[in-house]
């Protein structure tokens, strides 16, 4: 695939993300290069104090500073902010959004690109839930709780997406720019939110099969709180849109 | 129109024609049947949620192969940086001793180190969704 008329920015908000930061670049620029597509790498990094930023510094010597962008910030501001954030410094047309934790593999993302091109789609998501995706190192107790969450949001939202909380996406550049300040949820709801505004705006969503991993094998990582989170996000959403 | 308006609104009218319904003359059996209509709605509604929930969870697929790639992929990622270090090296781009800084940063052995495979990725990380 040749995509020399569009530029690609891959965002990736990071805390605390130094033993894995350099696998997921390394990997991002394999799969990026071997697709010949004109790509950038902001990551945006919250203060981590375990030197993620060095790291950061080390790869752009290997890779280039045009390629890997450091975009610092003084603390732990949210993940809303930090795409806003990595958005003003984003000179690609389309903005994909990734978790830097190793969760997504960029090895999708030739594939999301193909379904944006072959269709024209404002958003192209990641996701679990449909044929082809899926996910490792959930146990029961866990995939119930996904599962549950979203099939109680799908049913109350109505979205033309099968995955609300997933935050593997392409964007186009001009419509994560309208989304993005109208968005108010905290967390993860932040993602839902995302996506029922733009089903809500007409905008037109694709989908990618894909696999989720999870670092933690087996062990279930959603507690009261994040339910409770999730119930409020849901809430909200039903109340503002 | 905002959703829960549309929600409240739909509420409204299915309550107004049940109530209406209720002041006609019926049958006793067919009079508790209406009454009971509510309940039969969302004891269906509540069934409906439970089917989506276990066809959801019926069709949600485990890969546990993807795990070992990621593995194998991490494993290998010194040997990609170290053959991007070495391009760049060949270019000029950067010098022996960045190249061993740059690599050692990452974790990656300097060159002609033998190569030790990592079996767990680490855990660390502050985003968390369901």
């Amino acid at each position: 695939m040749r995509s020399g008329k569009h530029r690609y920015s891959v965002l990736l908000p990071t805390y605390n993300e130094r033993e894995n930061i350099g696998i997921i670049v390394a990997l991002l620029v394999k799969t990026l290069e071997a697709e010949k597509l004109n790509f950038e790498v902001i990551i945006v990094d919250d203060n981590s104090p375990d030197g993620t930023q060095d790291v950061v510094r080390q790869l752009q010597q290997a890779y280039g500073e045009d390629r890997i962008l450091l975009r610092a910030r003084p603390g732990k501001l949210g993940l809303g902010t930090a795409y806003m954030y990595g958005l003003k410094h984003a000179r690609g047309d389309f903005i994909i959004i990734m978790d830097a934790d190793l969760s997504h593999h960029p090895k999708y993302i030739p594939e999301m690109i193909r379904v944006q091109a072959a269709s024209g789609h404002d958003i192209v998501s990641g996701t679990r839930y449909a044929p082809g995706g899926g996910v490792a190192g959930w146990d029961f107790r866990r995939k119930l709780t996904s599962r549950g969450a979203n099939v109680l949001a799908s049913t109350l939202l109505q979205p033309r997406a099968s995955d609300l909380t997933g935050s593997f996406r392409l964007y186009r550049t001009d419509a994560l720019a309208r989304l993005m300040p109208a968005c108010r949820a905290r967390g993860y709801a932040f993602q839902m939110e995302i996506m029922v505004r733009a089903c809500n705006a007409g905008m037109r969503v694709g989908e990618v099969p894909i696999v989720f991993v999870d670092r933690l094998y087996g062990a279930s990582k959603l507690g009261g709180a994040e339910i409770w989170m999730f119930l409020k996000g849901l809430a909200w959403l039903l109340v503002t849109t | 129109m905002l959703r829960v308006v549309r929600i409240l609104s739909c509420a409204a009218v299915a309550a107004a024609v049940w109530l209406s319904t209720l002041q006609l003359d019926h049958p006793p059996a067919r009079r508790i049947a209406v009454l009971l209509l509510p309940l039969i709605c969302a004891a269906a509604f509540g069934a409906y949620l439970l089917s989506a929930l276990a066809y959801g969870l019926a069709t949600f697929r485990t890969c546990p192969e993807e795990l070992q790639a990621l593995q194998t992929a991490a494993a290998h990622k010194s040997a990609v940086l170290q053959v991007h270090s070495k391009l760049l090296m060949a270019r000029g781009d950067i010098r022996a001793d960045e190249q061993a800084t740059a690599l050692q940063a990452v974790g990656a052995p300097p060159c002609g180190t033998p190569r030790r495979h990592s079996t767990q990725l680490p855990g660390a990380g502050a985003w968390r969704r369901p």
